[in-house]
């Protein structure tokens, strides 16, 4: 049943996903499962909610729905329901769903399980990285934002509402965003590859700057 | 203020005021970028820096928002004409600057091929390949893909892309990282000028080990996938 539920829900969650282009994707949400799956199995988190909980911890997210931060539980509910999924997984499960996104810098996280733990862990680890910095610029793109201007200084949102309304340059996002990550991360086993990425980044940053410069 | 200087000036306002681009990847810092690298390399390497400019700052007119997947820089000639003068650049250069629009876009490895040009022209080419490579280069590319709807990554498609084989300028890439080895990493081989290819030399190491590094965390592992289609494949 347990193996089932877990299939079935990476195929819906697929079917509903393929092709996004901004790093919302499909594979964004098979990366999570993985990760998910590694970090969990290095805690002692119940396996089967941390799968669940990364598969459909992007099925809508309020990035793409104007703003609606409940409409990503309700649809985990809803497809758990139609799988007769027991009462205590799907709260459980939605409960993840509605923890991990991201709220800006002085908005504090809100945890009430360690399984919710480990799937924050996993997203924000595919938030950083060389695969933090392709998603972040195809996103940048999408929306048509500047990939950088000097005259534009990074900002620290302290509300949901603030850091919602953003649209400043693509590499300012790393000092509101990316680079505030590696400090958030829950488990011990997340932290140890969020401080490499988080190095990769900062790397990243240094080169980009000095190319923009006119040198190397 | 020459009057050369004051012509550049008012063409870089034109282009700033009527140039809308595609997406990020072609913007207004691409073209100031593209027009310091390209003054750079004639400077060490010779040719017009007036020339040079103003083609660099008209080199991406054929990536304006709204058109087709890739038109070829020929396809502008008139709009730069227009812009050249009504900035008042003297008509005496425009055919240089106009042959040095056209270079751009030329790669041995595709379908529209590079050939013996002036010294404007392979300073802007080299600029413009420059550009597409590094840090600055892997930026452009993730921000071309979520403009166009390109996937980061995804499986191939089939066994056909392989190191040799020619790039198609019209068609879309299959995702963002296959663009890097289709084109961007092919693009250090093809500068002509000295001083690009050493500015080239650490951008493009730097850009293959980004490649290397974001497979590494991908956690995606395409031999196991092989593996996994063959037997599905055994069974049936």
């Amino acid at each position: 049943m347990t193996n089932d539920l877990i299939q079935a829900t990476a195929e819906h969650v697929q079917s509903l996903m393929q092709g996004e282009p901004t790093g919302h994707d499909w594979w964004h949400v098979y990366r999570v499962w993985q990760m998910a799956i590694r970090i969990g199995n290095a805690t002692s988190a119940d396996i089967t909610v941390v799968q669940l909980g990364a598969l459909l911890h992007d099925i809508a997210d309020w990035k793409f729905h104007e703003g609606d931060i409940t409409i990503g539980p309700r649809q985990a509910r809803q497809w758990l329901e139609s799988c007769q999924a027991s009462r205590e997984v799907i709260d459980h499960v939605c409960n993840i769903v509605t923890c991990v996104s991201f709220q800006g810098a002085g908005v504090p996280d809100t945890h009430i399980t360690l399984e919710s733990k480990v799937v924050q862990d996993a997203d924000r680890l595919d938030a950083i990285g060389a695969i933090g910095i392709a998603r972040t610029f195809a996103f940048g793109g999408a929306r048509g934002r500047e990939i950088y201007n000097p005259d534009i200084s990074p900002r620290l949102h302290g509300s949901l509402r603030s850091y919602q309304a953003n649209s400043s340059p693509t590499i300012n996002h790393f000092h509101e965003k990316l680079l505030l990550l590696k400090d958030r991360m829950n488990t011990t086993y997340a932290h140890e590859i969020a401080v490499q990425r988080h190095q990769y980044m900062t790397d990243f940053i240094e080169q980009f700057h000095r190319e923009w410069r006119g040198e190397l | 203020m020459t009057t050369d200087q004051t012509s550049i000036r008012a063409l870089i306002a034109l282009v700033r005021e009527q140039y809308v681009p595609d997406s990020p990847t072609h913007d207004h810092s691409h073209l100031q970028r593209v027009a310091n690298l390209s003054s750079h390399i004639c400077r060490t390497e010779g040719g017009s820096i007036l020339v040079a400019t103003c083609a660099a700052w008209l080199h991406d007119l054929h990536r304006e928002a709204g058109g087709d997947f890739f038109v070829p820089p020929e396809a502008m000639d008139d709009r730069a004409r227009a812009l050249m003068a009504t900035s008042g650049i003297p008509c005496r250069l425009h055919k240089a600057i106009l042959d040095a629009i056209h270079y751009t876009d030329r790669y041995s490895f595709s379908d529209r091929l590079p050939y013996e040009a002036t010294a404007e022209a392979r300073a802007v080419r080299d600029a413009d390949m420059l550009d597409a490579v590094g840090a600055i280069g892997i930026a452009r590319a993730f921000s071309f893909g979520g403009a166009h709807n390109i996937p980061l990554w995804d499986k191939p498609r089939s066994n056909g892309a392989n190191a040799s084989h020619r790039y198609i300028q019209s068609e879309r890439p299959v995702s963002t990282i296959h663009h890097f080895s289709d084109k961007l990493l092919r693009l250090y081989s093809e500068l002509e000028t000295p001083t690009a290819r050493r500015l080239a030399d650490r951008r493009t190491k730097y850009m293959s080990l980004f490649v290397e590094e974001f497979k590494h965390e991908w956690c995606y592992d395409l031999e196991l996938d092989a593996l996994l289609t063959a037997a599905t494949m055994g069974e049936e």
